[in-house]
C-alpha cells in the first residue's frame, strides 16, 4: 500500500454505533488515518442510508470518541448558502482536536424539492437566486478558503487593549454567482481541508483553494492524473475489496473507502489502518 | 412552587464570556476559552449540576470584531454539540435566524442535534436584528421589519411541518411567495414530538407566531409592572390561538452582576467602571436622559438643581414612565449630594438595563417576587461574567430557590419540553 492519502467515509449508521461502541471508535482512532469523513452518503448516489443527521453536529459529538483523527463533513452548496457552510467548517477546525474540512459535492440527494432554478440558494426577491452546479460549487469553494484564510486565529490577541487584532483579519468581499462580504464571526485555527466530490468523473478545472478532487473508483477509469487542474486525486472505493487495487494506481494520491458497518469499517482499516 | 403547580424555568444565557465589556479579562481566564469544547461542556454541566433547565446563546450572522461584548462566532450547532456528550438532562437553546437560513436545511439541523442530545433542542427563533449580515448572503439591503416578520411565520410553518414529516409522516408540499419545499425530512420523529419553539420578544409583530407555535416567548423587562402586562399579554395569545396559557411561557431576561455579598458586586461594577471609559460614558450618557439634561452641561461637583429634577419627574409623569419616575425620587431624597455622587450611586441601579446588583438572598427574593406576581414563567440568566457567576448561582441562589418551593430538587424529564411542562406544572413527557 502507497503512503499516500487514507480516509474513510462512514455512514450515518456506523458513526451512530461509534458513539456507543467505545472498543471500535478507539480502534479507528489508532488507525492513523488522515480523516473519517461524515455524512458522504448525502453526495453519492448509491447510498442506500435511510436516515441522515447533520454531519456538522455528529462531527462535534463524534470527536470526543475520536479525537486524534481529523473529521471531514460533506456537504453540498444545495439549500445551503456559502457563509453558512463556511462558518460550520470553520468551527470545526478551530473547535476540533484534530481539525476538520469539506467534502463539497452539487447535490445533496437527500434534501426536499425546491424552486427550479435557484436549487442552491432561494430568497425570491431579496437576492439573485443560485442553481446548483458545477460552477456554483467551485466558486462555493473559493468562497470558503477566502472566509477561512480571512480571520486567521491568531488575529484572537486577547490583549487588554483590543480583543482581536484587526489588521489580521480581512473581509472576502467576494463577487460572483455568490456576493459573500464577510468576514467569518468565528476565526479559523490551522487549514481546513477542502476536496471537490465529483460523482460523475467529469473533468473540470478546479482551483487551488481546493486541496483534491474525490472522484468514485468506477468513473475513474478514463480520467487522467491532470483532469482536475492539477489537484490531486483520491479514489472513493465502496467495496474494501478493491481497495489494494485502487492504492496501486499511480494516478491516485490516495484512497478514501466506505464503511457502512462493523464488518466494513474492519476490512477498510485492514488495509488502510497502520495501526 | 405556588399554588397552580408553577416552578420557575430558569436558562443560563452564555453570551461570550459575560455581558461585562471586559469579561474576558477576568483572572483565570486566557480570553480564548470560547473557541474550545472543554467550556462550553464544563459550563453547561455546571449549569446541569445546578438543576439549570437549558443554557442559551443568542447568535448573529456577521463578523463580531467591532463588539465589544459578542465575541463568540461559533456555528451554534456545532457549539452545542459539543455539550451533548457531557449532559444528559440540560436543554440547549439554538439561536437561528430566519431570514439568512433555508428553512428544509434549519428543520434538519434542529432535528438533527434534538436526536443526537436525545431530546433536549430548542430552537430560539429571531429574525435577525442587525443589519450587516446582510453584506453575507448577496442582499444589497438588511430585509425590513415587516418583510422579514412575514418571511419567519412561513418559514416557521415549514419547519413545524417537516418536523411533523419526520418518521414517515405526511409530506410537505409547501409553494408560498416565499419558500418551495416538497418532500419530508429523512430522520425519524423528534423524542419531544417537535423541539419547542422559542420566540425571541414580545413584539407586536411576532405574537400571533408564538401564540400559535411557541412554547416561549423571551423579553427584555424592566419593571415588573411591565413585564406583567406582557404576561398576560402572552398568555392571552395562546388562548386566542386555541391553547393552554401554561403552554406558553414567559421567560423575561435578567442581566446580573451577583456577589457572594452585596459590597463584592458592587466593587465589580466599581472596577469595570474604573477601567471601561466607554462604559463612563455610556451610564452618563443614561444619566443625562434621566435627567433631562446631558451630564456635559453640568457642573459634577455641585448639586443636580431642584428645577432641573422636578421638571424631569414631570416628564417622566406625562409620560408613564414609571421607572424613570422613581429612579428620579430616589434622587431628590439627596438634594444637596454633588452630581458625582449620584452618578457613582446609580451605578448600582439599573443603568437602563435593569441589571440586578447584589447577592444571592437579594436576587432570590427578586426572582420570588416576579414570579410569585405573574410577572415571569423564569428567567434567562444573563451574568457579567459567566464563569464566576455561576458557582453562586448554583451553590447558593438555586438551594434558596427550592426552599421556598419554587424550584425543583432534581429533573422531572429528560427532554427540554418536559422540563418546560413540568416547570408549568403540567405533569408527563410529551407523547412524540
Amino acid at each position: 500500500m502507497s503512503a499516500g492519502w487514507r480516509s474513510i467515509a462512514v455512514s450515518d449508521r456506523l458513526a451512530r454505533r461509534l458513539l456507543t461502541e467505545a472498543s471500535l471508535a478507539d480502534l479507528l482512532d489508532r488507525a492513523g488515518l488522515d480523516a473519517v469523513v461524515l455524512g458522504l452518503e448525502r453526495l453519492d448516489p448509491r447510498s442506500p442510508e435511510e436516515h441522515h443527521l447533520d454531519p456538522a453536529s455528529l462531527a462535534a459529538v463524534l470527536a470526543r470518541r475520536i479525537p486524534g483523527t481529523r473529521l471531514l463533513i460533506a456537504a453540498a452548496n444545495h439549500r445551503e448558502h456559502p457563509w453558512n457552510l463556511a462558518r460550520a467548517v470553520a468551527s470545526l477546525q478551530t473547535i476540533l482536536p484534530a481539525g476538520s474540512g469539506l467534502v463539497l459535492g452539487s447535490r445533496d440527494l437527500t434534501v426536499a424539492g425546491g424552486r427550479p432554478g435557484a436549487l442552491a440558494w432561494d430568497v425570491r426577491d431579496l437576492a439573485k437566486p443560485v442553481d446548483i452546479g458545477p460552477e456554483a460549487t467551485v466558486e462555493t469553494g473559493v468562497v470558503s478558503r477566502k472566509l477561512w484564510d480571512g480571520y486567521p486565529y491568531d488575529a484572537i490577541i486577547a490583549d487588554p487593549a483590543a480583543y482581536i487584532d484587526l489588521e489580521r483579519v480581512h473581509a472576502s468581499d467576494h463577487h460572483g454567482i455568490y456576493d459573500v462580504a464577510g468576514p467569518l464571526p468565528v476565526p479559523t485555527r490551522g487549514r481546513p481541508l477542502l476536496s471537490l466530490f465529483v460523482p460523475d468523473g467529469v473533468p473540470a478545472d478546479v482551483p487551488s483553494a481546493f486541496d483534491s478532487v474525490t472522484v468514485p473508483l468506477e468513473v475513474a477509469g478514463e480520467i487522467g492524473a491532470d483532469a482536475y487542474g492539477g489537484r490531486p486525486l483520491i479514489a472513493y472505493v465502496r467495496d474494501p475489496g478493491d481497495l489494494v487495487r485502487a492504492g496501486g494506481d499511480g494516478r491516485w494520491r490516495g484512497v478514501q473507502a466506505l464503511a457502512t458497518d462493523d464488518r466494513t469499517l474492519l476490512a477498510a482499516l485492514a488495509v488502510l489502518g497502520r495501526g | 412552587m405556588t399554588d397552580d403547580g408553577r416552578r420557575l424555568f430558569l436558562a443560563y444565557n452564555l453570551r461570550s464570556y459575560g455581558v461585562s465589556p471586559r469579561a474576558w479579562l477576568s483572572p483565570g481566564l486566557t480570553g480564548r476559552e470560547i473557541f474550545t469544547a472543554e467550556y462550553w461542556s464544563r459550563t453547561a454541566r455546571l449549569a446541569e449540576r445546578g438543576l439549570f433547565d437549558a443554557v442559551f446563546s443568542g447568535d448573529s450572522a456577521q463578523f463580531l470584531g467591532f463588539n465589544r461584548i459578542d465575541l463568540d462566532g461559533l456555528d451554534r450547532f456545532v457549539q452545542w454539540a459539543s455539550v451533548v456528550p457531557d449532559t444528559e438532562r440540560i436543554g440547549v437553546i439554538v439561536t437561528a435566524s430566519t431570514t439568512y437560513n433555508d428553512p428544509y436545511r434549519l428543520a434538519e439541523r434542529l432535528l438533527s442535534l434534538d436526536h443526537l442530545s436525545a431530546g433536549r433542542v430548542s430552537w430560539n427563533l429571531v429574525t435577525t436584528f442587525a443589519e450587516d449580515a446582510a453584506a453575507n448572503f448577496g442582499l444589497a439591503r438588511h430585509p425590513e421589519r415587516g418583510l422579514r416578520y412575514r418571511r419567519a411565520e412561513d418559514f416557521a410553518e415549514v419547519v413545524v411541518r417537516l418536523w411533523d414529516s419526520a418518521g414517515d409522516g405526511p409530506e410537505v408540499a409547501h409553494h408560498s411567495g416565499h419558500f418551495t419545499v416538497s418532500g419530508r425530512l429523512p430522520l425519524p420523529r423528534s423524542p419531544q414530538g417537535r423541539p419547542p419553539i422559542i420566540r425571541a420578544s414580545s413584539s407586536s409583530e411576532g405574537r400571533g407566531l408564538a401564540g400559535r407555535l411557541a412554547s416561549a416567548v423571551f423579553d427584555s423587562a424592566l419593571t415588573i409592572e411591565e413585564a406583567q402586562a406582557r404576561y398576560r399579554m402572552v398568555k392571552s395569545d395562546a388562548r386566542d390561538a386555541g391553547r393552554r396559557p401554561a403552554d406558553l411561557a414567559y421567560l423575561p431576561g435578567v442581566r446580573i452582576v451577583l456577589g457572594s455579598t452585596s459590597a463584592e458586586a458592587r466593587a465589580r461594577v466599581d472596577e469595570l467602571f474604573t477601567e471601561d471609559p466607554i462604559t463612563r460614558t455610556q451610564h452618563e450618557v443614561w444619566f443625562g436622559g434621566l435627567i433631562g439634561v446631558p451630564v456635559a452641561d453640568l457642573d459634577q461637583e455641585r448639586p443636580i438643581s431642584p428645577a432641573v429634577l422636578e421638571a424631569a419627574i414631570a416628564a417622566a409623569e406625562a409620560g408613564r414612565d414609571h421607572l424613570r419616575a422613581s429612579t428620579l425620587a430616589v434622587l431628590a431624597e439627596t438634594p444637596r449630594l454633588p452630581l458625582s455622587e449620584h452618578l457613582r450611586r446609580t451605578r448600582y441601579l439599573s443603568g437602563g438595563h435593569g441589571t440586578f446588583v447584589g447577592a444571592p438572598e437579594q436576587l432570590a427574593d427578586r426572582m420570588e417576587h416576579w414570579f410569585r406576581s405573574y410577572a415571569a414563567d423564569g428567567f434567562v440568566i444573563a451574568p457579567d461574567l459567566v464563569t464566576e457567576t455561576l458557582p453562586i448561582l448554583v451553590d447558593e441562589v438555586v438551594p434558596l430557590l427550592q426552599e421556598r418551593g419554587i424550584y425543583k430538587r432534581e429533573y422531572a424529564s429528560s427532554t427540554l419540553a418536559g422540563h418546560l411542562r413540568a416547570a408549568s406544572g403540567q405533569v408527563g413527557e410529551v407523547a412524540a
